[in-house]
C-alpha cells in the first residue's frame, strides 16, 4: 500500500504526458513530420488563454473554447502549411523548420510578455476533491485524466473505424492511392494537424492552471518529457503512447520516493521522462526505426571557391583575427569565446552538414570536455596533454551516441542525442566528476610556459587563434578528403555506400567521435578563456540553438562556423539591450525557418544549390555512345574484391517481412563469366531475393554463397568488399557529389572498409588507383562528359548509368543490377545490353539482372529464374522460359509493367 | 559560477533555456566628464558601477533590481548625496553569461572608472572576482552567497553568507520538531549541493532530515513529493524553490494533508509569498532586514526610495530589493567613514575597514566587521526571521538576528568553498 498514493500521483502526472504525447504521434502518424515544437503550440494556446481570461476578464469558458478551438485549429493550419513545404525535404530541413518554430515562439513569448511579472492562471475547473487510496486527487486532476483518455480512446476508435480516420492512416502508406480514391491527401493531413494542434492547445489550457507559473519554456519542457511516452507508444500506436505515459509518470513518482537529494541520483526522477526516452531509442527493435526518413548533406554542393580566393580569403581573416588584441579591448574575452564557438560549429557541421545527422546534445559534449579538462589539470598533467585527454574522454560518449544512428533512422538519433543532453544536465552536472554540486563550478586553467606568456589575454588569445587554425585545416582536410567523400554518400545515400564496401556504421561512429572530441576542446578553450564555468552555461537546449544556427549558416567549412560563431557570440557583444536574447533567439528561428521553407536559398548572396532539392530537370544525354568502341578493362591493382570466383549461389533462402513471406525457398546461381536473369511480375520478390543476396535484408531461412564462402552472417558493406556490386531499382546515388565523385566512390567506399583509420588516412597509391578506375568505368558506360555535373542534375538514364559505372570502377566479381535499364530508350538499352556483355566478357564477372523488358532479358541472359508470388516458378534457357506455359500465364501473359520497390518491401 | 543557489532558485522556471547566447550588455549612467581612474570626477561625483544578471533565463527574480539600485542613488543624490559627493551609476547586465560578465566588468573599471562594485547580482562573479581584485576595486554586497564573498578578500558582504543562511534554516526547522524535509530546485546542480550541506549542518543541530527532495518548475503536479514528506513524518519542510514555486508546493501539500510547516530562505520571500492564501503561515530566513519593515528610520528611507524612485517594482518587492538597498548603504557608510576628499577605490576599502565592528546601518544587515589584510573575507553569519502568521507578516524577533556558530560556519566554509 506505501506505493499506491506514488502511483495515483503518477498517474495523473502520466495522463498529461500521455495526452502531449497522444497529439504529437497523430501528426507524425499522418505527415512524417515529427512536431518539436508541439510544447510550443501549447504554450501559445495557455498565454492566449491567460490574455483573456486574467489580463482582459475573459469569462473562462469563452476564453477556453477560444484558445483551444479557434487557436488550435488556426495553428494547425499554419503547421500544415508548414509540414506541406517540409514534406520533400530532408530530416534535417523538416527538425530545422520545427526547431525554428520553437525558438521563434519561446523568444515572442519573453518577448511580448517579459519575465518581470509570474504569470498565474488561476484553476478555473471546480475547486476541492476526493480522497483515493488515502491520496487527495483534485476534480481539477480528475477531469484531465478523463479528458485525456476519453481523447485518446475516441482518437484510435476514430482512426479505426471512421472514414475520415482510416483515411489519415493510409495517407501515411500511400497518399497517391488515397488521392485516387478521390480523397485529397493534402485534406486529410490538414486535419490531422488541426486535431493535433487542438489537442496540443488543449494540453496548454489544462495544464497552464496546474503550473506554478507559466512562460515561454515550461510547457516546451513538459512535451518534451512526453516524446519518452510517444516512444515508448513506437511513435504511432496512440493507446500505447498513452500507456507509456502513465508508465513514466508513474516511474517519475516512485523514483521521487526513493531517489532524493541527498543521494548521487537525486536527479533521476526528475529525469524519468529522458531516460525513458533515451533508452527505448536505444534498446527498442530494429523494427521501431519506422519509416525511413531521407536525410541529406547540407554543406555546399556547388565547387568549392578557387584554392588561391580561398586561400587569399583564410589569409585575410586570419590577418583581420590577429589584430583583434589590438583593437578589442575589453571585448578581447569575447573574442576568445568566439573562437572556441568557432571550433564548437564545425564540430556539428561534421555531423549536421556533412554527414546529415541531427544531434542536439552539443553543448553536452563541451559541458564534459571542459569539466574533464578542469579535474585533469587539477591533476598536474601538463596543460596541452589534458586538452588532448579532455577530447579522448568524450570519444566513448559520442560512440555511444551513435548507436540510435546504427540502429535507427535519424529522428531517433536527434531524439537520442535531445533525450541524453537532458539526462546529462539532471544526473550528471551535479557529480563531483563534472561540475560538482556545490559550486557547480570549474576553475579552468591556461598554459604556464616560462618563455611564452600564455597567461595573459593577449598571449591565451594567439594560442587560441593557432588551435582553432589548426582545428579549420584538420577539418577542412577531413571534408575534403575521403571521409568528406564517405559522409557526402553516407547524407545522400547509406545505402549506395554500404553497398560499395564502406563499413557505414564505422562511418556514422567514426564521425560522432570526432565531432564530440572537437566540441570537448571547444568546451576546455571557451571555459579556459573565461577561468571559471559553471554548469548553468551548458544548459543542454542550447544545443537547439546550436543547431538552428549551423543549418541557417551559409558556407563551406570552415566558414560556415566562422560566420555561426560570428552571429552567436560577437553580436551580443556589441548589440546591447535587455532583449538581445530574445531578438537574437527569434531571429534564430525564423532564419531556421525560412531555411527550411527554402526562401534562404533564394536570397542573392546564396547559392542556388545550397539548400538540397527533392529533384532536379533531366538534362540531355551528352555521353557517348556505349556501344562504340569500349576500353580495356580497367587496372584492378589494388581493388578490394578476389581475383576470380565461382560467382552467387543462393539455396532456399526465404524472407520475411512480419507475418508476410516475402520469398519463400528461392534458389539461384549467378556464376561468373554468366548473365542471368530474374524475372517474374510486380510483388514476385525479385529485388527482395537481391536484396537478401546482397545484405539489405535478413534471411529467415536458407543460405548464401559467394565464391567458396557462405555469406549468410556479412553484413553488405562486407559482401561488396568480397565482390558483390550492386545497383538499385530507385537509383541510389549522392546527389550533392558529382559524377566522377560517385563513381569513386565504387573504389574507394571499398577501400575504407571497415577500418577507422582507412576512413580518414588514404594508403599510398590508392588516389591513383581510384581516379583510373573510375576514369575507366566512366569511359566504358560513356558518362565522361558528364563527370563534374551533379547527380541531382542528371536525367534518370544518366543516373542509372552513373549507378553501373559506380559497380564497374569496383573490382565486382557478381553485380547485381536491379532494372538498369527502367527510364532508358530503346536505343540506350540495346547499347546498354552490349555494354553488360562486353564487361562480362572482359572481366569474366557474373550478373544477376532484374528486367522487365523481355527483349533485353532474352538477348543478354544465359540462364532465367522466375519468381511469382514469392516463389520459383520456373528456371531456364530464355527460350526454355519463353515457351513455359507457366511463365506465360505467371508473367509474359500479363501486360504492363508497374513500378517495384527496390528496398523494404516485397516485389 | 558560485554558489548561487538564491539566484538560480529565483529563476529556476526558465533554466533550460533554449538560447545561450545572452551576453546582453547595458549601460546607463547619469551624465558627467569620465573621472580618472577609480576616483571621484572633476565634479565631485562618485563613480560606481552594480553588474548583474537582470536578463535571461535567470533573471525573474532579478530583473528590476537596476531600479531599485537607481532608487538608492536619485534618493542618496537627493539627500545630499554622500559626504557631499553625488552619486553617478553604471548598470551593466550580463545575462548571465560568463564572457559578457568579464567584459561589463572591464568596461566598468577601465573605461567607466568606478571606484566599487556594488551590490553584485552577477550570476558569473567567479569569473571576474580575480579581475577586481587585481584591479583593487571593491566589490560591495549583493548576492553574499557566492563563493567570492568567502575566498576573495576584496568581496565586501553586506548580508547573511550561505553557511549562516543554511543553519538559521535548520535552527528555525529545529524549533518545529527533531524532523525536518527539505525540497530543493531540480533544474541546477546547485540546488542538489545546497540540499546536501542542509542535511549536514541539520546534524549538527540534532536534527534528522527525513526526507530529501527535489522537484522541477515545470512540474505540473507534486503529490508525490508531498506524500513522501508526510509519510516521512517531517515536523517542518525547507524549501530553496522559486517563489511561484513554492506557492504552489505549499498549495498541493496543504490538499494532501501535509502538516509540515513552510520554511523559506533569503530572497524566495516577495510580496507574491506573502499574498499568497496557501502561505498564511511560514517562514523566512533572509540574509537582510525584513523588506516591508519600517521601524527603523534606515528601513523606512528604503520603504519611502522605493515608493517614489520604484513604484513598479510589484512582484519583484521582497528580499532581493533589501539586498540591494543594504549594499548602498555600506558603500555610503564606507565613504563617509573614510573621510577622504578624493573617492577612490583604496579610500573606499579604508572606509569599509575603518567601520565599527557589528555595525548594523541602522538595522538593514547583520553585524558586519571588515578585517584589513584578511586572507579572505570576514563571515556573516547572523540572520533575520520574518514570516506569515495568520496571513499577517510579522518579524518574530523584530530587527534583532540570531546567529550561527563561528566554528560550523568555518567549517562549512571549508568544505564547500
Amino acid at each position: 500500500m506505501d506505493f499506491l498514493p506514488f502511483v495515483i500521483a503518477g498517474l495523473v502526472t502520466g495522463a498529461i504526458y500521455g495526452l502531449s504525447g497522444v497529439g504529437l504521434v497523430l501528426t507524425y502518424k499522418t505527415s512524417g513530420i515529427f512536431n518539436f515544437a508541439q510544447g510550443s503550440l501549447a504554450t501559445i494556446s495557455a498565454f492566449a488563454f491567460y490574455t483573456m481570461s486574467v489580463q482582459h476578464s475573459v469569462p473562462w469558458p469563452v476564453a477556453g473554447v477560444i484558445a483551444v478551438f479557434v487557436v488550435g485549429p488556426l495553428l494547425g493550419l499554419v503547421m500544415e502549411r508548414l509540414a506541406r513545404v517540409l514534406a520533400g525535404s530532408s530530416f534535417t530541413i523538416q527538425v530545422a523548420g520545427m526547431v525554428g518554430i520553437l525558438l521563434m515562439v519561446e523568444a515572442a513569448v519573453q518577448l511580448i510578455y517579459g519575465t518581470s511579472t509570474t504569470r498565474v492562471v488561476p484553476q478555473y475547473l471546480p475547486a476541492g476533491g476526493v480522497r483515493i487510496g488515502g491520496t487527495f486527487v483534485s476534480y481539477a486532476d480528475i477531469v484531465i485524466f478523463g479528458v485525456a483518455v476519453l481523447l485518446t480512446a475516441g482518437l484510435h476508435v476514430y482512426l479505426k473505424r471512421a472514414r475520415a480516420g482510416l483515411a489519415m492512416r493510409a495517407v501515411v502508406d500511400d497518399p497517391a492511392l488515397l488521392g485516387l480514391a478521390a480523397t485529397s491527401p493534402v485534406r486529410i493531413r490538414r486535419r490531422a494537424w488541426i486535431i493535433g494542434s487542438t489537442l496540443a492547445a488543449l494540453s496548454g489550457v489544462l495544464l497552464a492552471p496546474l503550473l506554478p507559473q507559466i512562460d515561454a519554456t515550461t510547457l516546451t519542457l513538459l512535451i518534451i518529457s512526453a516524446f519518452g511516452a510517444a516512444a515508448i507508444g513506437g511513435f504511432t500506436a496512440l493507446p500505447g503512447t498513452f500507456a507509456g505515459g502513465l508508465v513514466i509518470g508513474v516511474a517519475e513518482a516512485v523514483a521521487g520516493k526513493y531517489f532524493t537529494s541527498n543521494g548521487s541520483w537525486a536527479g533521476f526522477a526528475n529525469a524519468v521522462p529522458f531516460i525513458a526516452l533515451f533508452v527505448v531509442l536505444l534498446v527498442s527493435p530494429r523494427r521501431r526505426g519506422g519509416r525511413q526518413v531521407k536525410v541529406s548533406s547540407h554543406r555546399s554542393s556547388s565547387p568549392p571557391a578557387p584554392l588561391l580566393a580561398q586561400l587569399a580569403g583564410g589569409l585575410l581573416v586570419l590577418a583581420f583575427l590577429a589584430a583583434v588584441p589590438l583593437f578589442a579591448g575589453i571585448y578581447l574575452i569575447g573574442w576568445m569565446t568566439f573562437l572556441a564557438n568557432v571550433i564548437l560549429f564545425l564540430s556539428l557541421g561534421l555531423l549536421v552538414r556533412s554527414s546529415g545527422q541531427v544531434s542536439l546534445c552539443q553543448v553536452g559534449f563541451a559541458a564534459i570536455g571542459v569539466t574533464a579538462f578542469s579535474h585533469l589539470t587539477a591533476l598536474h598533467i601538463p596543460w596541452l596533454a589534458a586538452l588532448a585527454l579532455c577530447g579522448l574522454v568524450v570519444v566513448p560518449v559520442g560512440a555511444l551516441l551513435a548507436i540510435p544512428a546504427i540502429r535507427l533512422n535519424g529522428l531517433y538519433l536527434a531524439l537520442a542525442t535531445l533525450g541524453f543532453g537532458l539526462v546529462l544536465n539532471d544526473l550528471f552536472y551535479g557529480q563531483s566528476y563534472m561540475f560538482g554540486d556545490v559550486t557547480a563550478s570549474v576553475t579552468v586553467p591556461r598554459p604556464s610556459l616560462g618563455w611564452l606568456d600564455l597567461q595573459s589575454d593577449s598571449g591565451f588569445y594567439y594560442l587560441m587563434l593557432v588551435l582553432t587554425v589548426l582545428t579549420c585545416l584538420l577539418v577542412l582536410g577531413l571534408s575534403r578528403g575521403r571521409l568528406g567523400r564517405l559522409l557526402g554518400g553516407l547524407a545522400s545515400s547509406p545505402v549506395g555506400l554500404s553497398s560499395s564496401g564502406a563499413s557505414i556504421n564505422v562511418t556514422r561512429v567514426l564521425v560522432f567521435c570526432i565531432a564530440a572530441f572537437l566540441a570537448a576542446i571547444a568546451g576546455a578553450l571557451g571555459g579556459a578563456a573565461v577561468g571559471v564555468v559553471s554548469a548553468g552555461s551548458y544548459t543542454p537546449l542550447i544545443s537547439v540553438t546550436y543547431f538552428a544556427v549551423v543549418i541557417i549558416t551559409v558556407g563551406r567549412e570552415p566558414w560556415y562556423a566562422v560566420l555561426a560563431a560570428a552571429g552567436y557570440t560577437l553580436l551580443p557583444l556589441k548589440w546591447t539591450g535587455e532583449a538581445v536574447t530574445d531578438w537574437l533567439t527569434f531571429a534564430f528561428g525564423a532564419f531556421a525557418v525560412l531555411y527550411a521553407l527554402g526562401a534562404l536559398a533564394r536570397l542573392p548572396w546564396r547559392r542556388p544549390n545550397e539548400r538540397p532539392t527533392a529533384g532536379a530537370p533531366s538534362a540531355p544525354v551528352t555521353g557517348a555512345d556505349a556501344a562504340e568502341p569500349l576500353g580495356a578493362v580497367p587496372d584492378q591493382e589494388g581493388s578490394f574484391g578476389p581475383e576470380a570466383g565461382q560467382g552467387l549461389r543462393a539455396e532456399n533462402i526465404v524472407v520475411r517481412f512480419g507475418g508476410l513471406v516475402a520469398v519463400r525457398d528461392v534458389s539461384l546461381e549467378a556464376p561468373a563469366g554468366a548473365i542471368t536473369g530474374l524475372i517474374g511480375p510486380n510483388g514476385a520478390g525479385k529485388s527482395t531475393t537481391l536484396n537478401a543476396c546482397s545484405g539489405l535484408v535478413g534471411s529467415a531461412g536458407g543460405r548464401v554463397h559467394f565464391d567458396t564462402r557462405t555469406i549468410d552472417r556479412l553484413g553488405p558493406a562486407a559482401r561488396a568488399r568480397l565482390g558483390i556490386g550492386r545497383t538499385f531499382q530507385q537509383i541510389q546515388l549522392c546527389d550533392e557529389l558529382s559524377v566522377r565523385a560517385n563513381v569513386a566512390l565504387g573504389v574507394e567506399a571499398g577501400f575504407a572498409g571497415v577500418n577507422p583509420l582507412s576512413h580518414m588516412l588514404p594508403s599510398r597509391g590508392d588516389r591513383h588507383r581510384i581516379d583510373g578506375a573510375a576514369a575507366e568505368a566512366m569511359r566504358l558506360c560513356g558518362i565522361e562528359d558528364i563527370a563534374d555535373q551533379t547527380a541531382k542534375a542528371l536525367s534518370t538514364g544518366q543516373r542509372r548509368l552513373v549507378e553501373l559505372a559506380r559497380c564497374l570502377a569496383g573490382s565486382y566479381q557478381v553485380l547485381l543490377l536491379d532494372e538498369p535499364s527502367s527510364g532508358l530508350d530503346r536505343a540506350e538499352t540495346e547499347r546498354f545490353g552490349q555494354l553488360l556483355q562486353h564487361v562480362v566478357g572482359t572481366r569474366g564477372v557474373g550478373i544477376l539482372l532484374i528486367e522487365h523488358d523481355m527483349s533485353l532479358v532474352t538477348s543478354i541472359c544465359d540462364y532465367v529464374y522466375v519468381l511469382d508470388f514469392g516463389e520459383p516458378i520456373f528456371a531456364g534457357t530464355p527460350s526454355q522460359v519463353l515457351a513455359s506455359p507457366v511463365v506465360q500465364q505467371a508473367y509474359l501473359g500479363i501486360a504492363g509493367d508497374s513500378q517495384d520497390p527496390a528496398l523494404g518491401r516485397a516485389g | 559560477m558560485t554558489r548561487r543557489l538564491s539566484t538560480v532558485i529565483a529563476g529556476v522556471a526558465a533554466a533550460l533555456t533554449l538560447a545561450g547566447c545572452g551576453a546582453s550588455t547595458s549601460s546607463s549612467a547619469a551624465g558627467g566628464a569620465a573621472p580618472a581612474s577609480g576616483t571621484a570626477d572633476s565634479s565631485g561625483a562618485i563613480s560606481i558601477g552594480m553588474i548583474g544578471t537582470f536578463s535571461g533565463p535567470l533573471a525573474s527574480g532579478t530583473l528590476k533590481m537596476p531600479e531599485v539600485m537607481q532608487a538608492w542613488a536619485s534618493w542618496t543624490n537627493a539627500h545630499g548625496g554622500i559626504a557631499g559627493h553625488q552619486v553617478k551609476l553604471y548598470i551593466e547586465d550580463d545575462g548571465g553569461n560568463a564572457t559578457a560578465a568579464i567584459t561589463d566588468v572591464r568596461g566598468l573599471i577601465q573605461s567607466d572608472h568606478v571606484v566599487a562594485l556594488v551590490a553584485n547580482l552577477s550570476y558569473a562573479d567567479s569569473s571576474w572576482a580575480a579581475y577586481a581584485e587585481q584591479q583593487g576595486v571593491p566589490v560591495i554586497g549583493g548576492q553574499s552567497e557566492d563563493a567570492p564573498f568567502v575566498t576573495n578578500p576584496d568581496f565586501f558582504s553586506s548580508s547573511t553568507g550561505a553557511a549562516g543562511e543554511s543553519y538559521g534554516l535548520m535552527a528555525i526547522a529545529k524549533t518545529y520538531g527533531s524532523k525536518v524535509a527539505t525540497v530543493y530546485c531540480a533544474e541546477a546542480p546547485v540546488c542538489k549541493g545546497a540540499a546536501a550541506a542542509d542535511a549536514e549542518l541539520a546534524t549538527g543541530l540534532g536534527v534528522h532530515v527525513a526526507y530529501a527532495g527535489i522537484i522541477a518548475a515545470s512540474a505540473p503536479d507534486y503529490t508525490a513529493t508531498c506524500q513522501a514528506i508526510k509519510d516521512s513524518g517531517a515536523q517542518s519542510v525547507v524549501m530553496g524553490l522559486a517563489s511561484a514555486t513554492v506557492v504552489k508546493f505549499v498549495q498541493d501539500c496543504l490538499e494532501q494533508g501535509v502538516k509540515a510547516e513552510p520554511i523559506i530562505g533569503g530572497i524566495t520571500g516577495t510580496s507574491t509569498t506573502l499574498a499568497s492564501p496557501a502561505m498564511k503561515n511560514f517562514l523566512d530566513v533572509d540574509d537582510v532586514f525584513p523588506y516591508f519593515d519600517s521601524s527603523t528610520s534606515a528601513t523606512r528611507a528604503f520603504q519611502s526610495a522605493v515608493k517614489q524612485y520604484a513604484p513598479g517594482l510589484g512582484s519583484q518587492m521582497g528580499s532581493f530589493a533589501a539586498h540591494v538597498w543594504a549594499a548602498g548603504e555600506l558603500f555610503a557608510a564606507a565613504v563617509q567613514q573614510s573621510g577622504a576628499s578624493q573617492v577612490t577605490a583604496e579610500s573606499v576599502k579604508a572606509g569599509l575597514y575603518a567601520l565599527p565592528k557589528g555595525t548594523t546601518l541602522g538595522g538593514l544587515t547583520p553585524p558586519l566587521s571588515f578585517t584589513k589584510s584578511a586572507a579572505t573575507p570576514d563571515q556573516v553569519n547572523c540572520y533575520f526571521v520574518w514570516g506569515n502568521k495568520d496571513g499577517k507578516a510579522y518579524e518574530p524577533q523584530g530587527l534583532k538576528t540570531s546567529c550561527a556558530p563561528a566554528s560550523v560556519v568555518a567549517e562549512y566554509n571549508a568544505k564547500n568553498y
